[in-house]
């Protein structure tokens, strides 16, 4: 992050990468595959630690009180004008500890990780609770969990050499996919996450999560006319993810030049309300935005969310099954445990149009007296964990997506999305859709120029009719931002007809 | 060691093994943030979070790394491995630190620290924002719960320091109080929010004025309704004016410019504008939130006019896209940890007009004010603009119905030639700051 950003948000730290310790340079992380108690190599705290500080933390009293360890690494390459022009490698170490009293958080973290450090974190969380208690540590218990992510072959731990030839061949095939092309920048990123995590019930857990990011993007001319495109991806892999041949680096590139060459031919959508076909894979944003964040149970804990106090009602057309489940393999949003060492599991959130519930972390579980669902996670030691979604998506429907496309006389196909926005209480959404086609007569025609569209969430919701048979995740490297905190998750929906979405386009 | 002594140690070690040329950052700081709710606190948060980056250039090749552990052993390591790294990356002809004639501390004063936000107590900070909260929701009847009142404040130090003899060293201070509320009328549940933030704790907005802003701008939002398609006037508030206005930062930018990501690319000198229009980038303004001595690569800090009467004079400029543009750095260098040097704004404002606010809307006989816009909706290339949007509908002259859930369009090339009248109504509240403006025409997307 950015100086000036960071200046600006205040709340936003900017030291979040870190060099490894020397202490850890030793240990190689394949030799950690096996993970558990092999983790002192890499946090340097025994036991006994652990239950101290526990004991520090509760000292004021309390309900529960969590320490959370992470050490990770993030190295990136960047190539633009052929030129590798810079390489980073960074790590972040840390410790957060949380003291929770009923729904109230005292929070602390220190980039040091010697005990005095450590012990003065565990303290200044303390003050949240004001009422001294003897506290009795329960024993450790490691808590069992999935096996989602392979974790022998790290990126991180490939030579920069093997990286740098996956950019090379992505710039390539941008650069020579058209003479219309005339910048192309490859963008790559590795990281891996080591975290512990232990709390005052004797919950304790180990995970190393894998990450690989990749991104190109070219800016394209014919004429007076300019346009740029892109395309990402990212997986909880290690480079066999660019075995697939879906992720190639070729597949890529081409993918992202292809929507650039195409949008200089781009026409200003037209405005106001449209019949729109969702394309499948990345219009999951929708979903994202106008159900998922309005069901996360801190919202509705809070009475914030207009999803609040409406389950078992009807919240969407009957052709809607919406669900939560981090528990797929290699995806960008699964997860072995949530950071609060809870089971992710599939959630239902909707299921044919009505709803079933919320995704839960232990806080808004236990003020709402409901299971929790593995949804509690956070960006780094640095935050508590709150309710966040982490593959979200709808199932599949009865129709084949030519049937779907070819019910509409005139429409929009929305097939790429940059991303979008809600607000949870009133359930308005927004997106930004940058790769779209006119629908005439039940075929995709002319390509239509970056657009925004908005909707109430459960009033677009109510309009879907027709859901195709193509469910399917977008593989794209999506963020999902909340209450400061940045997380990896998916999305995915199958071919969907929305019979009316407000579209921002000029063409009046 | 002092934080000083890091960078020579860093700087000679890094020359030894190789390097030709080296910078390092260091950015130290004490952090607190506590949320409060409905009179109880949900949450307390303390840090003081520290970390250095080293940047190295050997043969036109660069590498970063960083770290928050400052010990030597550490530091050493890192040392290599930067030196390493630098190997393997690509030759940049235009790679490398300013000329050293060209570094040095601007001669300004700037009051970006406040010595008294270190001796705030929790107690009253708590104190304060318990009250804000209470002020906002007792405004109105219809405000019927609270997204939370928080403090936030952070006291930092930047260093910057390379291996042709610049070292700078400077403190900022930061505190920050915001208010978040939802009202509630016929089962529509409306939120809005108003916050104050300074690098002086004296100068914050007070809490009544807070309070009851953050509660009128979520109570106006009741009864909203969508509005028609159609093309009118768009009268920009300051915040949404703000909005915009970052837009056309980005575009502005050296690195966004010589990646012919830019609609204002081959634009200088060019009436691109009203000749209403003139943008401002001062890096220092006293008691400006974006304001500092240096930038981030040593270059003293300036102000720097980017259009002037209408015409684009100035893009903002690093070393390296200074030289990559065969133009001269603007000072605008800004950096993270791990990040190379690349050119951003500081205290970014349009100058003001001569008209009111209240003149503006009653010039428009049928058109929409602009309170708030969502998603990012700008093609860089293109200029095109396309938002959600919320606002009132402006009749007659006079602000009437909320109106919400459509979009407002158009294309900022057009939209910087059509703004009719300017407001006198700049504050410097956000370090990219607009007054009211209005907008001839632009596509509103509703039923």
């Amino acid at each position: 992050m950015k100086r000036r950003n960071f200046m600006k948000t205040g709340s936003v730290l900017t030291t979040g990468v870190i060099a490894a310790p020397l202490w850890f340079n030793a240990c190689n992380s394949k030799n950690l595959s096996k993970g558990e108690l092999l983790m002192p190599q890499v946090f340097p705290v025994s036991k006994e630690d652990l239950k101290n500080l526990i004991n520090i933390a509760l000292a004021n009293g309390g309900d529960k009180a969590d320490l959370f360890f992470e050490f990770s690494t993030n190295s990136t390459l960047q190539m633009e004008e052929d030129i590798v022009k810079n390489a980073t490698r960074n790590v972040t170490l840390g410790m957060g500890v949380r003291v929770v009293k009923g729904e109230q958080v005292g929070y602390a973290h220190t980039d040091d990780l010697s005990m005095e450090k450590l012990k003065e974190a565990a303290k200044t969380a303390s003050f949240i609770a004001t009422t001294p208690q003897k506290v009795n540590v329960a024993a450790i218990n490691a808590v069992t969990k999935k096996n989602l992510y392979k974790i022998d072959n790290l990126a991180v731990d490939i030579d920069l050499q093997s990286k740098l030839k996956i950019i090379k061949r992505a710039n390539k095939a941008a650069k020579s996919f058209s003479p219309k092309v005339i910048k192309s920048t490859v963008f790559y990123m590795d990281q891996m996450r080591h975290l512990m995590y232990f709390d005052s019930n004797g919950k304790y857990f180990t995970d190393i999560q894998p990450m690989v990011i990749f991104q190109t993007s070219v800016v394209t001319k014919d004429g007076d006319k300019m346009q740029g495109a892109g395309s990402r991806r990212a997986g909880r892999m290690g480079l066999d993810f660019f075995d697939i041949p879906t992720n190639t680096p070729e597949y890529i590139a081409r993918e992202g030049a292809e929507i650039a060459v195409k949008n200089l031919d781009a026409v200003a959508a037209p405005p106001g309300p449209q019949v729109v076909v969702l394309g499948p894979g990345e219009s999951g944003v929708l979903l994202h935005e106008a159900v998922g964040h309005g069901l996360e149970a801190d919202f509705n804990r809070k009475d914030l969310s207009n999803y609040a106090g409406k389950v078992g009602k009807k919240v969407a057309s009957e052709h809607c099954t919406i669900v939560d489940a981090g528990n797929y393999p290699d995806l960008r949003g699964s997860i072995n445990i949530d950071d609060e060492g809870n089971s992710p599991h599939e959630t239902v959130l909707v299921e044919n149009g009505i709803l079933k519930g919320y995704m839960h972390d232990e806080m808004s579980a236990k003020a709402m007296n409901l299971p929790v669902t593995g949804n509690g996670r956070k960006q780094s030691y640095k935050h508590p964990a709150i309710p966040r979604m982490t593959n979200t998506f709808m199932r599949g429907g009865k129709y084949s997506p030519e049937e779907v496309i070819g019910s509409v006389k005139y429409g929009i196909y929305a097939k790429r999305f940059g991303g979008g926005q809600v607000d949870i209480t009133k359930g308005d959404f927004t997106f930004g859709v940058y790769e779209a086609y006119l629908i005439e007569n039940g075929k995709l025609t002319t390509p239509l120029k970056d657009v925004t569209l908005i909707g109430n969430g459960p009033e677009v919701m109510r309009k879907v009719t027709m859901v195709a048979n193509d469910p399917t995740i977008s593989p794209g490297s999506w963020t999902c931002g909340k209450s400061g905190q940045r997380v990896p998750v998916s999305v995915g929906i199958p071919t969907t007809k929305v019979s009316e979405i407000t579209v921002g386009g000029t063409n009046s | 060691m002092e934080l000083k002594q890091i960078t020579e140690y860093i700087i000679k070690k890094a020359l030894h093994k190789g390097a030709d040329e080296v910078d390092v950052v260091i950015s130290s700081s004490t952090r607190s943030n506590i949320d409060v709710r409905l009179g109880e606190i949900e949450k307390l948060t303390q840090s003081s979070p520290k970390g250095l980056g080293i940047r190295v250039i050997k043969n036109q090749k660069t590498a970063i790394t960083s770290t928050s552990d400052f010990r030597t052993e550490t530091i050493d390591d890192l040392i290599n491995r930067t030196v390493e790294m630098a190997g393997v990356t690509g030759a940049d002809e235009f790679a490398g630190l300013p000329e050293k004639g060209n570094m040095g501390l601007a001669n300004a004063k700037l009051n970006s620290f406040d010595p008294a936000i270190a001796k705030i107590t929790t107690d009253k900070k708590i104190a304060l924002i318990k009250k804000l909260e209470k002020i906002g929701m007792e405004y109105d009847k219809r405000i019927t719960n609270s997204d939370g009142s928080s403090w936030s404040d952070s006291v930092s130090t930047w260093i910057i320091a390379n291996s042709k003899g610049f070292y700078g060293e400077q403190k900022f201070s930061r505190c920050s109080l915001s208010l978040s509320l939802m009202a509630e009328e016929n089962d529509v549940k409306q939120t809005d929010y108003w916050y104050s933030g300074k690098r002086f704790f004296n100068q914050l907005e007070d809490l009544d004025s807070i309070g009851v802003t953050a509660a009128k701008r979520t109570v106006r939002k009741l009864g909203a309704i969508k509005p028609n398609t159609q093309n009118v006037p768009v009268v920009f508030d300051p915040q949404v004016g703000s909005d915009f206005l970052s837009k056309i930062a980005n575009v502005i930018l050296g690195s966004a410019i010589y990646r012919k990501q830019s609609f204002l690319l081959d634009k200088l000198n060019e009436q691109v504008a009203v000749s209403e229009m003139n943008l401002v980038d001062d890096g220092l303004m006293l008691d400006g939130l974006g304001s500092r001595l240096f930038d981030d690569e040593g270059l003293p800090s300036r102000v720097n006019n980017v259009i002037v009467n209408g015409v684009l004079k100035s893009y903002l400029l690093d070393t390296y896209t200074a030289k990559k543009l065969k133009m001269k750095s603007t000072g605008s260098a800004s950096r993270g940890l791990s990040s190379n040097p690349s050119p951003a704004t500081t205290n970014f404002y349009m100058k003001k007009g001569k008209y009111s606010p209240e003149e503006i809307i009653g010039s428009v006989k049928d058109g929409l004010y602009l309170t708030n816009v969502h998603w990012t909706g700008v093609n860089d290339i293109t200029g095109d603009y396309s938002r959600g949007a919320e606002g009132i509908w402006i009749k007659d002259g006079k602000l009437t119905h909320p109106v919400q859930e459509f979009t407002v369009a158009s294309n900022i090339l057009d939209m910087m030639k059509n703004i009719t009248m300017i407001g006198n109504d700049l504050e410097f509240l956000r370090g990219t700051d607009a007054p009211t403006f209005k907008i001839k025409e632009m596509t509103i997307s509703g039923k």
